[in-house]
């Protein structure tokens, strides 16, 4: 018979940090730096092209607006962006859709290659494209055509590959997630395929629709990689403050378009989130998963598309592998490794830069990430609103745009943290705020799971609220934690427009390595340098998901 | 050492879910508060965990005040209707949980956990994680986490109300036995009248945010003062009877009542349970207590019979008659008479 009184004493320290205290102490060391290397650096541009010769005043806008070239820029822009998204969206939605409804071989395999763009930066898709169609591109050169692929048509159709997958990853969850019932009621009414599709399928993720059109809009007017590589003559926005800025020094003009770019940017966030709300409203607790029966016609049909889809995609990839491994693209094709000795430059030094930094900000980004989505999520009060605004506010901002901020601000010798300037540590910190926000949704998404019953059980049993953290919800999150430490060592890694305004020679990094070797006309070491970026990108992928898989934890996304 | 409730309330934003809750604990007692799903029960355990604020009133615990000690330092077990069991520790890890937030030596932890695994009968399953274990042992090993740091008051949120019923059956014996040993001061919410006249020492029936009655089983089963409480608690018939100078009448019937009636003029109801009533041959005259009525239909439960039946005077009635043993069953619309003994009549509000 056991006993069951129980005369252990409580050991606890008398005097503890009130959760309230913890809650302070936490906000503030949330939301400081938020300020000082996100606010604080927009704050910097906004000022930057409001201050001219005589004070301040809107005068840059006014004289930039008033030149012809200003407004031929927007119009290619918006051209380009326009055309990219009618390109992508129609072609990701149908791949999505042969994906969720048609019975298809080998679709895991399928579902990767077509997110191979997310494993290298935003100018490997020029690349591949210059490589394939260009002057001395593979098909004018084999088959002698004569197509001019600089240009308009070349950015649209670069920028066309490099957001598919961003578009595949959406559509493929807002098809996912549409009711099967209701499929199956129209199909027990007699209602045709083409019918069903119109009035069920398109209505059911019209909300995914709409998102994926501002988010390729969105990344097509603000990206900078391709149309730098493949615009030849046609100058858009984000090419400009690139040339204003590190070809001119015109840094006012630079703040200028920053703003301009930013519009679109913020507008196509807030609706995007506006919809999403609606699109969570959509899902019932009675949605399951839509039966695919098997129809012939529709799956050889729709694994035609999905497989032409997939080697589209993987033709950029493909092209570069193998214009890196050969003597000189396309004259002489014999092979060679000659590329990989990286005797120009700074040798591997950047591609070494570029892991260190990617490191660091991956594991930074975490922490600083999760102690966001902790504050906001397990210590509600009336300032979490607010902390919550901060933290999903770089959603809204260009890389470009931040990296231009980040020059205004750490560039004043009067700003105490002009140290900053030019160091490594200014890259990590860039990084770690310019993916913030989707590092901390993910956390939040995760912590929203699980709950406040293990919290309650936690706080009833004598825990306080770190306790509760260390030993409970940690614990539970850590796969979800992982995941954010690879998206953000994947995004730094092929980061460019965030950066290429901090770059010194002494802190080059891999990604403007490519840039700077294609631009001087070296494309197979351009080629070699990407192909060992999207090398390290998988190399990581695969490690932490075998780890992860060693660890049971089979259900964590890696690839975002 | 008991818990006293003083006037307590709480809304949520338009919603009152507790209107003005008064109540005391005694020590060592075991209280069931039992009421519809959405009464606020839920509401008042949590507010006497510390888990929720009340807007108005106050709770204290042998004549302190709670209101400014937080949750985690008022030493309160609770388990929770969701098996609350943290999924990365096992059960003997999470039964030693709270001793580990009260920083003890790791051997007596050690000890004490498995005590109080062994009070559930799971020592065997001590290194089992929680999805290894049925939900029955999961909250016997939630029971076991909530008693080991020996709190000063057990709070249980609808534990069984997951399980199915054979394990429901099991459990309800087991805490009572549980709770009797160790004498600790238990407060369990529940929505299964049946489930709290099987456990409680005293019961609190609520209603849409207030106190309807608070009582033993055995009294608020043989006097519930209103007629939601005769109702909720071994079903009641409620007649409506007219008071008339002191005299209660069904129709016309004169009903006489053990219990002294009500002096005021107006509409009553009278309750009286399915077992108290007899069915007899029709009096033509109208004699006391006998209300002539059409047998509807008759429902047989082996060791009972239960028959339904409309009083002439109020046809839109369905009364329920509960035969026992070797009763003889009317057939469906035999006309006959109800009766009963004024002793079994409760006047409600
Ligand atoms: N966190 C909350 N926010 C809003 N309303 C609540 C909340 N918790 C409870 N309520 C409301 O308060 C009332 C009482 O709820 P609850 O205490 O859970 O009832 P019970 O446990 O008796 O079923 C209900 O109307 C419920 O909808
Ligand atoms: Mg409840």
């Amino acid at each position: 018979m056991t006993t069951l009184t129980f005369n252990g004493t409580d050991r606890r320290k008398t005097f503890r940090l009130g959760d309230t205290g913890i809650f302070l102490a936490l906000t503030t060391i949330v939301c400081i730096p938020i300020f000082l290397f996100l606010v604080f650096p927009l704050f910097g541009i906004l000022v930057r092209s409001l201050s001219t010769d005589d004070g301040y005043g809107v005068g840059n806008f006014t004289s930039t607006m008033s030149t012809l070239r200003f407004w031929l820029l927007v119009r290619n822009s918006l051209g380009v962006s326009f055309t990219t998204m009618l390109i992508t969206v129609p072609l990701a939605y149908a791949f999505a859709y042969a994906l969720q409804r048609a019975r298809i071989p080998f679709k895991p395999f399928l579902r990767l290659a077509v997110l191979t763009p997310l494993f290298a930066p935003s100018l490997v898709q020029a690349q591949g494209l210059i490589l394939l169609l260009g002057r001395n591109g593979a098909l004018n050169r084999f088959l002698g055509f004569e197509l001019e692929i600089y240009g308009f048509y070349g950015i649209a159709i670069a920028n066309a590959l490099y957001n598919f997958p961003y578009a595949f990853l959406i559509l493929s969850a807002a098809l996912a997630i549409a009711d099967a019932r209701t499929y199956e009621s129209a199909e027990v009414l007699g209602a045709r395929p083409w019918r069903i599709f119109r009035t069920v399928t398109i209505p059911a993720t019209r909300y995914g629709l709409v998102v994926t059109c501002f988010i390729v809009f969105t990344l097509s007017m603000t990206d900078f990689g391709n149309p730098i590589v493949i615009g030849g003559n046609f100058s858009v926005l984000a090419t400009e403050i690139y040339n204003q800025v590190i070809g001119q020094a015109q840094f006012a003009l630079g703040a200028v378009i920053g703003i301009v770019l930013l519009i679109p940017a913020v507008l196509g966030k807030s609706l995007e989130r506006m919809v999403s709300k609606r699109q969570h409203a959509l899902v019932t607790a009675q949605s399951r998963n839509l039966q695919i029966r098997p129809a012939l016609g529709r799956d050889i049909a729709a694994s035609v598309f999905a497989y032409a889809m997939v080697l589209t995609v993987l033709s950029i990839p493909l092209i570069v592998l193998l214009a890196s491994f050969v003597r000189l693209w396309p004259y002489n094709m014999t092979l060679t490794l000659r590329h990989y000795q990286f005797d120009v430059q700074n040798g591997t030094a950047p591609l070494w830069n570029s892991v260190y930094i990617s490191l660091a900000t991956a594991t930074l980004g975490v922490l600083v990430s999760t102690l966001a989505a902790i504050v906001v999520h397990k210590f509600r009060n009336s300032l979490t609103g607010f902390v919550s605004f901060l933290a999903i506010l770089p959603a809204a901002v260009p890389g470009m745009v931040l990296g231009l901020g980040y020059v205004f601000f750490f560039n004043n010798p009067d700003n105490p943290l002009n140290f900053l300037y030019g160091s490594f540590a200014l890259l990590v910190i860039l990084s770690v705020y310019y993916n913030h926000s989707q590092a901390f949704l993910i956390t939040s998404t995760s912590l929203k799971q699980i709950g406040a019953t293990f919290d309650e059980a936690s706080t009833m049993l004598g825990g306080s609220a770190l306790t509760t953290l260390r030993r409970v919800t940690i614990p539970l999150i850590w796969p979800t934690l992982l995941g954010v430490w690879v998206f953000y060592f994947m995004r730094t890694m092929v980061s460019l427009s965030a950066i290429i305004f901090l770059i010194t020679p002494a802190t080059q990094v891999a990604s403007v390595s490519v840039l700077q070797l294609s631009d001087r006309g070296a494309i197979n070491q351009a080629a070699a340098f990407s192909v060992c970026i999207m090398g390290i990108v998988i190399g990581c992928l695969l490690l932490v998901r075998g780890v992860l898989w060693l660890f049971g934890a089979k259900s964590v996304a890696l690839i975002r | 050492m008991s818990l006293v409730i003083n006037s307590l309330s709480k809304h949520f934003g338009e919603v009152t879910a507790l209107n003005n809750i008064s109540l005391e604990v005694p020590q060592g007692c075991f209280v069931c508060f039992l009421g519809p799903s959405g009464c606020g029960k839920t509401t008042l355990l949590r507010i006497i965990a510390g888990l929720e604020q009340p807007d108005n009133g106050e709770i204290t615990l042998n004549n302190k005040n709670l209101s400014q000690t937080h949750a985690s330092n008022r030493n309160f077990g609770v388990v929770f209707q969701s098996y609350s069991l943290f999924p990365n520790m096992t059960a003997l890890t999470n039964v030693g949980y709270g001793l580990r937030c009260r920083r003890l030596p790791k051997p007596d932890i050690i000890t004490r956990s498995k005590e109080m695994l062994a009070l559930v009968q799971l020592q065997d399953q001590a290194d089992k994680l929680p999805e290894q274990m049925s939900g029955g042992q999961q909250q016997r090993v939630a029971l076991a986490r909530a008693l080991a740091p020996d709190p000063s008051l057990l709070l249980l949120d609808e534990p069984l109300s997951a399980l199915d019923a054979k394990v429901r059956e099991e459990l309800r014996h087991e805490i009572r036995a549980i709770q009797q040993r160790l004498g600790v001061t238990t407060i369990m919410v529940t929505h299964d009248q049946e489930e709290s006249l099987v456990m409680a020492d005293l019961i609190v029936v609520m209603n849409e945010g207030k106190i309807e009655q608070t009582g033993t089983p055995k009294s608020l089963y043989e006097h519930p003062e209103t007629t939601f409480v005769a109702d909720f608690i071994g079903g009641m018939n409620l007649l409506p009877v007219r008071i008339e100078n002191g005299a209660a009448y069904f129709g016309d019937t004169p009903v006489t009542l053990a219990e002294k009636t009500a002096t005021q003029n107006g509409e009553g109801k009278i309750g009286v349970r399915p077992e108290a009533l007899t069915l007899s041959a029709p009096t033509n005259d109208t004699a006391a207590n006998h209300i002539p009525c059409e047998v509807k239909s008759i429902t047989y439960l082996g060791n009972l019979t239960r028959v339904f039946v409309s009083p002439a005077a109020h046809p839109e009635l369905k009364v329920t008659v509960e035969l026992h043993g070797q009763s003889p069953v009317p057939s469906p619309g035999e006309h006959l008479a109800l009766s009963f003994a004024p002793e079994a009549l409760r006047l409600l509000t």
